[in-house]
């Protein structure tokens, strides 16, 4: 019995192992040769269920290197927060890394704000607190026309972040703000149930032409990729907005503002049969800024970030880059200006969008922190060779024409000062506001002090800062603007806590899980979250000095 | 410890500035110099010339025009904006050398200005010019180059025809200052910009072009482009007669500081009734006028017209229009009247300034057979005879109108009175019955005559020149023509001059010897038949356009016939229209030396001259009463012009 009771044991065990085994090799055969899935790849299979659920790839999680760290307000700020901050390594010398990352000449200004400053950053959000209108929380344009596009909305989120982390306004302020302003986009009429219109009534929210009066005129791709890059910021800063910022980019339709060629498209009404025409919009400087925008959020910008095909021009002995694009052909004019190149400076650190573990001597976007300085030393030679002070970028002006593109570089001219409509207006060059301050936050230079002397006190303490100082002693531009203002703000931020743009928090997000039950994903071309192939290049572009 | 100062400021004012500031009074930030909606006065899908086109702006701000218009006319490239900012210059680039037009905010009332030069249209529809800088004893010149031609004190003044001529034949304004040269002020442009000002009073109004001009074949209107403001419902009306000095310093702010101080509408015309009460105010044509009206409105300025040419054909005259009454050197630059006064009779000035802050009532001016000038006062604002004649203006207004008011689309003051040489002249413009030309093609006829009057200042003073030497021919003393010697700087002798100008100017000219064709033999237009049937044609329109309007007989009226009676000062205005389009161009004024500047009502018909200012005084005379038809005072006219050329 004791045998038969052992061969039955032993049996049992045999046929529990073989059972076990059998259903090893039924159920999972080929486990073990289980590759992983890329996306991208031709083994990118994966159901669309499971895509939204896998991570978003940084440099931190791919080569487990640590990400940045958020820095706290500035009142939270240890004293001695900034001991060291500025003391770069010896392998910290200009010029491309092997990695096609930039090291730049020139230090940016790091560090507490003086009282000076904190005034000015004070005034600057006075601004806000003016033309912000209760019933919608948008900001007004330009002082009191009610009217605003998504960049400006964007310099008023960034007018918003930095006076809340330079201690101006406190949390139940900075959220009151920041809901109600998402509240209102989360409801705003579309442009033909598609993207934001280019203009809204500030007041009332709706959607208006340039005249503000009631009609849509097309979305902006650029507009809209500024917009995106505040939206990251906002996400990544303050993850308890997650849910709120994804609900409004989820209701847009990116089905035709990125093209399968990775451009961004612009839209507009056609004249003749009042359908949408799409056009490419974004020219060298602006495109790249706007292309990280849509890249932070997963779209395949590659070619809208690309510099190519871009021209260079000698001015002063800098090589300045330009579109390439002929505008007799696009019909498009190819400013250079001052501006985009801040703004990538500041906001992003002219780093990638998948950059979030380099140091902030080290821009991984290399070509953009290279560009970016050949902007401010054209800028800086022609004040120490001709004697003008130069800090140029788009800026509104007092009366016609309203707005002038004072441009390093345009339509073949250097110093080229043009109206939109195309018209040469030197009596409007000017230093803005924004350019002096944006240049002086991320160049400490002397040159960038004297810029700094030249617009510090350039406010009025009731309402914000000016726009600018004409260039041929008019005055000043007596005219304030939510760009000039949120700009501004963010270069103080910037001297506080650098590139704004915070590293991911990293989990889930429901922009990327929204909608795998259905077809919404692929009617509005939502992206997936970006995997390493997705990343943005890093690339270089041949210097002047690689030329001599 | 600066930290901990910096957080408690932070925080204190975190406090103090809480979120339901949102809400709060906003600044009163000076933001009237902000873009506007309303501020649209011009369609720029309406074409300026040929050729040009409309355009879509760059725009990446949240407002601005979303469209302009550009293109080339008269030598130079243009654009402009719906709310009429434009440039001007020889450069596509509108860069070098451009006039720079800005409108006040919702009006069409806009200047130009080019460095130290600024071109503005009076109220009448006439180009006024500054200087910025010039003083009294400076001495202007128009050159071209080679010539140099030397330009009267009332260059400042509203310009005639033959200054606004020679200024917009290009070439450079030269300021001296003690022999020395002040400013050099190329003019080219100028001709487009004050056909561009001309263009934007009279709400696009292709009639005010000059001859020459290359007008586009119709209106262009492209789909879906945006309308100007004044087109819709909501556009406060314009302001039809503003006060110069207000539209002047309205404008000084406008150019000097790129735009007005305020953003509210600017109430113009109340304020030009405040500042210049004794200013009549230029009558408004109604909006909506019926079609049988306009009609024979048409017809009767094509009547008109031919009459006029008719006359000049039989009087031997040139015709010219004629400039607008002149000052004397020495006299003070005078505001413009704004009222409803033609070219040909004497205008108001202000002795002393604006009547509604010095007391003074306007002041009739007119010369005398001397050339001097002498003053009628009207009645002192706010006397009997004072009421009356506003009265007066008043009932013209509302509904007594010249039909030549009524054209279509002439429904504002600068429209009235847009040029001296009116489009309507042109043969493309004139009505149908007379020209019969082809719908198709009569935009590009350009009048090589006219060009090459107008195309250059040499042109210009060869056919004066030519003229003078014409009527020098005929016997007649050009005596109130003379030109200075001018040392050409150039070539140290003098500029070019006419045979016989240098002829020591008679200032006792009798007026026959100041009429064309009255020394040899031509035949005088008072005894024509031809133009008996015309003006009994011309009775039988008025009567019937007049018939329903004024039925009961008055003093103040003629009586047409049939038991039709007009308001005198109608026929009066009649008359100086039908002068302005006769006999006045045809004589000789002082264009070059205002020392003796008879005006054009004085040579003709100085009876007619203080008819008009009795009228307008309201005062009645023997000399009125005889007239109780109007072809018995057209008859009166015209033999007493006989008389005098005989």
């Amino acid at each position: 019995m004791l045998g038969l009771g052992m061969a039955v044991a032993a049996l049992s065990a045999a046929a529990l192992s073989l059972g076990s085994m059998a259903r090893d090799a039924f159920l999972y055969p080929k486990e073990k040769e289980i590759v992983p899935i890329i996306a991208g790849s031709e083994l990118d299979d994966v159901p669309a269920l499971m895509r939204g659920s896998r991570r978003s790839e940084f440099n931190s999680n791919v080569f487990g290197s640590a990400p940045r760290s958020k820095p706290p307000r500035m009142c939270e700020m240890p004293e001695d927060y900034f001991d060291g901050i500025l003391d770069y390594p010896e392998k910290a010398t200009p010029g491309y890394t092997r990695r096609n990352a930039y090291v730049r000449r020139y230090k940016p200004r790091r560090g507490f704000l003086t009282e000076r400053e904190m005034q000015a950053a004070r005034v600057a959000w006075r601004y806000f607190q003016n033309f912000t209108q209760e019933t919608t929380g948008l900001a007004n344009s330009v002082g009191n026309y009610p009217s605003t596009t998504l960049w400006d909305t964007a310099s008023y989120i960034s007018g918003l972040v930095a006076a809340y982390e330079l201690c101006i306004v406190e949390k139940p302020e900075f959220d009151e703000r920041i809901l109600k302003l998402l509240t209102t986009f989360r409801g705003l009429d579309l442009f033909r149930r598609e993207m934001p219109n280019k203009v809204y009534h500030t007041k009332t929210g709706e959607k208006v032409d340039y005249t503000n009066k009631s009609g849509e005129i097309g979305f902006s791709a650029l507009d809209i990729g500024r917009f995106l890059v505040w939206m990251r910021i906002l996400k990544n800063r303050y993850p308890y907005l997650g849910n709120s910022i994804d609900a409004v980019l989820l209701r847009w339709d990116y089905s035709n503002v990125i093209g399968e060629d990775g451009l961004m498209y612009g839209s507009l009404i056609s004249k003749e049969d009042n359908s949408t025409i799409y056009a490419q919009e974004g020219r060298l400087g602006y495109e790249e800024y706007a292309a990280k925008g849509f890249a932070l959020w997963g779209f395949n910008v590659r070619l809208a970030h690309r510099a190519e095909p871009y021209l260079t021009t000698s001015i002063h002995g800098v090589m300045v880059p330009y579109d390439g694009r002929d505008p007799r052909i696009f019909h498009s004019q190819n400013y250079v200006v001052t501006e985009s190149y801040l703004q990538d400076g500041l906001e992003l650190g002219y780093d990638l969008p998948h950059d979030d573990t380099s140091p902030d001597w080290l821009h991984s976007d290399g070509w953009r922190a290279e560009f970016a300085e050949r902007i401010y030393q054209v800028q800086e030679n022609r004040y120490y060779r001709e004697g003008f002070m130069t800090a140029r970028s788009e800026h509104n002006v007092k009366g016609p024409p309203y707005f002038t593109y004072d441009t390093i570089f345009s339509d073949g001219y250097p110093w080229n000062t043009v109206t939109p409509r195309g018209d040469y207006s030197p009596d409007h060059a000017a230093v803005a506001t924004k350019a002096a301050f944006g240049m002086w936050a991320l160049w400490d230079t002397p040159y960038t002090d004297v810029l700094y002397d030249a617009v510090i006190e350039l406010f009025n303490p009731e309402v914000g800062f000016y726009e600018g100082l004409y260039e041929r002693g008019q005055g000043i531009i007596e005219i304030y603007t939510a760009n000039n203002n949120g700009i501004l703000m963010a270069a103080l931020l910037h001297k506080v806590q650098g590139p704004i743009l915070t590293p991911h928090p990293g989990g889930p997000e429901v922009w990327y899980t929204a909608y795998r039950d259905r077809d919404a994903r692929v009617r509005k071309n939502l992206p997936d979250p970006p995997q390493q192939e997705d990343w943005l290049p890093a690339l270089r572009h041949v210097t002047l000095e690689e030329i001599r | 410890m600066a930290l901990e100062k910096i957080s408690v400021a932070a925080a204190m004012l975190a406090v103090s500035l809480p979120f339901h500031a949102l809400g709060q009074a906003q600044p009163a930030q000076d933001q009237g110099q902000q873009f506007s909606a309303d501020d649209a006065i011009l369609d720029t899908s309406i074409l300026f010339a040929i050729g040009a086109h409309q355009a879509e702006q760059t725009l990446r701000s949240a407002f601005g025009w979303a469209t302009f218009q550009e293109g080339l006319v008269d030598g130079v490239y243009f654009r402009f904006d719906p709310d009429g900012y434009a440039r001007f210059a020889q450069n596509p680039r509108l860069d070098q050398d451009a006039f720079e037009v800005v409108c006040a905010p919702r009006s069409r009332v806009c200047a130009a200005k080019k460095g130290e030069l600024e071109v503005a249209l009076t109220p009448r529809s006439e180009i006024q010019i500054t200087v910025a800088g010039a003083q009294e004893k400076d001495a202007f010149s128009v050159t071209d180059g080679q010539t140099e031609l030397p330009l009267p004190p009332r260059v400042f003044q509203p310009l005639d025809i033959r200054l606004e001529t020679i200024l917009a034949a290009g070439g450079e304004l030269i300021v001296r200052r003690d022999g020395n040269d002040f400013r050099r002020i190329p003019l080219l442009g100028f001709n487009a910009v004050a056909t561009y000002l001309r263009w934007v009073a009279s709400g696009q109004d292709s009639t005010v072009f000059p001859r020459g001009w290359p007008v586009p074949s119709e209106p262009v209107r492209l789909t879906g482009a945006a309308q100007p403001a004044f087109q819709q419902p909501t556009q406060p009306q314009q302001p039809q007669v503003p006060a110069y000095q207000q539209i002047a310093q309205q404008r000084q702010q406008v150019v000097s500081q790129g735009a007005p101080q305020s953003q509210q509408p600017q109430p113009v015309a109340v304020a030009a009734q405040e500042s210049a009460p004794a200013q009549p105010q230029q009558p408004v044509a109604a909006p909506a006028q019926d079609g049988n009206m306009a009609a024979s409105i048409t017809q009767l300025q094509a009547q008109l017209e031919e009459l006029s040419k008719m006359m000049v054909r039989n009087g031997g005259v040139s015709p010219n229009p004629a400039p607008p009454a002149m000052v004397p050197q020495g006299q003070p630059v005078q505001p413009v009247v704004h009222g409803q006064i033609p070219h040909n009779v004497p205008q108001t000035i202000y002795p002393q300034g604006n009547p509604a802050h010095q007391g003074y009532p306007p002041q009739q001016v007119q010369p005398n057979a001397q050339g001097q000038w002498q003053g009628t006062r009207l009645p002192a604002q706010g006397s009997q005879d004072w009421n009356a004649y506003r009265d007066l203006l008043a009932a013209r207004r509302a509904g007594t109108q010249l039909p030549r008011h009524q054209m279509p689309g002439q429904n504002v003051p600068g429209a009235q009175y847009p040029h001296q040489y009116p489009a309507q002249q042109h043969p493309m413009h004139q009505h149908p019955v007379q020209q019969q030309l082809p719908e198709q093609q009569p935009d590009m006829q350009p009048n090589p005559e006219i060009d090459q009057q107008t195309n250059s200042t040499e042109r210009r003073l060869e056919a004066l020149f030519a003229r003078l030497n014409e009527i020098e021919s005929r016997g007649g003393t050009p005596q109130s023509l003379t030109i200075h010697q001018q040392i050409n700087p150039l070539t140290g002798g003098k500029t070019k001059q006419p045979a016989g100008m240098e002829a020591d100017p008679a200032p006792s000219g009798s007026r026959q010897q100041l009429q064309p064709g009255s020394t040899d033999g031509s035949t005088s237009y008072g005894s024509v038949s031809p133009m008996d049937a015309r003006i009994e044609r011309l009775e039988e329109m008025l009567s019937r356009l007049l018939a329903e309007r004024q039925p009961e007989p008055s003093e103040d009226r003629v009586d047409l016939g049939a038991g039709v009676y007009i308001e005198r000062e109608l026929v009066e205005e009649i008359i100086a229209e039908l002068d302005g389009e006769i006999g006045i161009a045809g004589t000789l004024q002082p264009v070059l030396d205002p020392v003796q500047p008879l005006t054009p009502t004085e040579q003709m018909a100085p009876g007619k001259s203080e008819t008009k200012a009795k009228a307008q005084s309201g005062s009645a005379s023997p000399e009125e009463d005889e007239f109780k038809t109007l072809k018995d005072y057209l008859s009166n006219v015209l033999s007493k012009e006989e008389a005098i050329g005989n």
